[in-house]
């Protein structure tokens, strides 16, 4: 068992400088938490205060139900992989692997069996008498991830540890990271900027921005049922549409944006909330899969439909992004790429108001 | 092709030109040493004379306090280089990796110490050792000596120190080492280079100087190589050829070292401008 536990923690840096504060996050035993956000969320330095290398200046952190708050880095039982690998330069790989292990001081011989397991998990067996020098990015991230595993952590940390790797190299050791958790069946928080890798690899995902904690849900809630404008943007490529309106009552509930390009009727939809908001400020979301070309006249109660001129399409091979301005915002659709329009052609969109989401204009919390 | 020809003659024309400049002492130095008698001016162009002794010596080994000497210097530079590179390697770390109310003003001191010319600090250095009771001591000679060397020191390895990242320690604290443990496992082995050029400096202050240890050491038997050679001078006369051969046996640990330590001290000197 290897619960992660923080309760109301705050972090504050010299000069009163506020980067983390009243976060409250329960990582489940064999769980693989994400956290996420824009860099200066927040999100390191939460990963770096549960492994000990930042003070936390006020809450409570549990590993195992056990109060960690001033228990040395080493005393967590915690490993932790670093952007920037962080290996050793001066010990070839076994040592790298190893060390940590004779700091512990090991038996000899089990110190081998372990740093040979890793290194078979890992493929990189033919490189244990290599420098980290003579090693590409990616067997050094390998290295790295060894040193991390022959250890038995009951935490793993990772903190970016694919931001440094080429496009292809990213996908392929995301994969590998996601089949270790299954393999380890270990606790893991990792932190990355990137909401695909977010999305792909966490079983729940933690949205920071501004030091706060913004939601924390599986993935496909997050996509689904965003708490706010913020985490609506943040996941999703590209990300999700805004457009500004109210919410008015004229013969039932009706939106209208800003210029009155869009009005329709929203007495089909379920949500109450929406009557609470007449006449205030509120945001449309629209993600850009659900606009849709107009091409025959099926007419749905729920759809939607306008006109725009096309700014920008970008053929994506087997999608198209089309950049359109809907009532003086810019928006991206994604439609299937067999749509190849010119610039400047006017065409007709179509988006189904079941799948759009409504923001409070100044909290800017899903309605 | 010719335009390069020519740039290249006068390339080793320049080259060959200093390299001259700078054996020619030397080698008239060992052909003094050579010498019968105490001949310093010689008309032949000969390096070794015709008469050639090694009379200077044996007589500097055999008759002299030389061995004294050489002992005392050495033993004084590794004491000076050993406090040298355990006080700036610690120091610099911390002047590093530490924020501590007072480190801005302690790095600002410790520059300015260097901007004091040594003649001027020798009056007061020595009114403090002779109200100590440490004047003409091992002790007192080998403080002046690390105080001198330690601010260049200092920064020097806290500049070395900057360019490792944070995150080699912060690993290795993770992998299970105390903070101590992770400088001296991680950090300490990869400013090699930087300890090298430390330690090279420490020796050079306390091997070859002069103007503090003539004030400071009064009785022979304490006396430094340098002190050492300087007394083969007098009023009326010089010794010239144990004048000579002293210079010459005093120089040989110092290219020895030099020659042993290139490898690091060319990759300390580099370090920074690539890094990876």
């Amino acid at each position: 068992m290897a619960e992660v536990k923080l309760e109301n923690i705050k972090k504050v840096y010299e000069g009163n400088v506020i980067a983390v504060q009243d976060v409250n996050l329960t990582v489940e035993d064999r769980e693989f938490v994400v956290l996420v956000g824009p860099s200066g969320c927040g999100k390191s330095t939460t990963l770096r205060m549960i492994a000990g290398l930042e003070e936390i200046t006020e809450g409570k952190l549990y590993i195992d139900n056990k109060l960690m708050n001033d228990v040395a880095p080493k005393d967590r039982d915690i490993a932790m992989v670093f952007q920037n690998y962080a290996l050793y330069p001066h010990m070839n790989v076994f040592d790298n692997m190893a060390f940590g292990l004779k700091i512990r001081k090991f038996p000899k011989n089990e110190i081998k069996k372990r740093v040979e397991v890793a290194a078979k998990i890992l493929g990189i067996e033919n490189l244990l008498d290599r420098k980290p020098k003579a090693l590409s990015g990616g067997q050094r991230q390998r290295v790295a991830v060894g040193r991390a595993i022959v250890r038995k952590p009951k935490v793993f940390l990772f903190d970016e540890p694919l931001s440094n790797l080429d496009a292809k190299l990213r996908v392929q050791m995301r994969t590998e990271i996601s089949k270790l958790h299954e393999k380890l069946e270990a606790t893991m928080v990792y932190v990355t900027h990137d909401q695909t890798e977010a999305m792909t690899m966490g079983d729940r995902i933690v949205v920071m921005k501004d030091g706060i904690v913004h939601q924390i849900d599986t993935p496909l809630n997050l996509y689904y049922h965003p708490a706010n404008k913020f985490v609506a943007s943040f996941i999703g490529s590209p990300s999700m549409n805004f457009i500004d309106g109210k919410i008015i009552s004229e013969n039932g509930l009706k939106y209208r944006s800003s210029s009155g390009l869009l009005n329709f009727k929203l007495d089909t939809l379920a949500n109450k909330n929406l009557s609470n908001a007449i006449n205030k400020k509120v945001y449309l979301g629209i993600r850009p899969e659900d606009f849709r070309i107009k091409t025959d006249e099926t007419i749905s109660d729920t759809m939607v439909t306008f006109e725009s001129i096309i700014g920008v399409s970008e053929p994506m091979g087997n999608e198209t992004y089309i950049y359109f301005i809907l009532d003086g915002v810019q928006c991206v659709a994604r439609v299937d790429s067999m749509f190849n329009f010119k610039t400047a052609s006017q065409v007709s969109f179509q988006f189904d108001f079941t799948k759009a989401h409504f923001f409070d204009g100044e909290s800017e919390n899903r309605i | 092709m010719k335009e390069n020809k020519l740039v290249n003659f006068f390339i080793y024309l320049f080259l060959i030109l200093f390299t001259i400049a700078a054996l020619y002492p030397v080698i008239n130095v060992f052909s003094i040493s050579l010498r019968p008698g105490d001949k310093l001016l010689s008309t032949s162009l000969e390096i070794i004379p015709d008469n050639a002794t090694l009379k200077s010596y044996i007589e500097l080994f055999a008759e002299r306090e030389f061995l004294l000497w050489v002992w005392n210097s050495t033993f004084i530079s590794f004491i000076v280089t050993l406090t040298g590179v355990v006080l700036a390697s610690t120091a610099g770390y911390a002047l590093s990796r530490f924020n501590f109310i007072g480190k801005q003003i302690s790095m600002m001191s410790i520059i300015t110490t260097q901007m004091f010319p040594a003649t001027m600090l020798l009056l007061p250095m020595y009114i403090m050792l002779i109200e100590l009771g440490l004047s003409n001591s091992y002790f007192g000679i080998i403080i002046v000596y690390t105080s001198t060397a330690l601010p260049f020191c200092v920064w020097q390895m806290k500049g070395y120190y900057d360019t490792i990242p944070f995150s080699l320690e912060e690993a290795a604290r993770i992998d299970g080492c105390t903070r101590f443990q992770a400088f001296y496992k991680i950090i300490l082995p990869l400013a090699a280079p930087a300890l090298v050029i430390t330690a090279l400096f420490s020796f050079m202050t306390a091997w070859s100087e002069y103007i503090v240890a003539a004030q400071i050491l009064q009785d022979t038997k304490l006396y430094t190589l340098p002190i050492g050679l300087k007394s083969f001078q007098s009023n009326l006369t010089t010794e010239w050829g144990l004048y000579a051969a002293a210079s010459l046996i005093v120089s040989i640990p110092v290219v020895i070292l030099f020659i042993i330590l290139s490898k690091w001290l060319v990759s300390g000197l580099t370090l920074g401008s690539v890094k990876g």
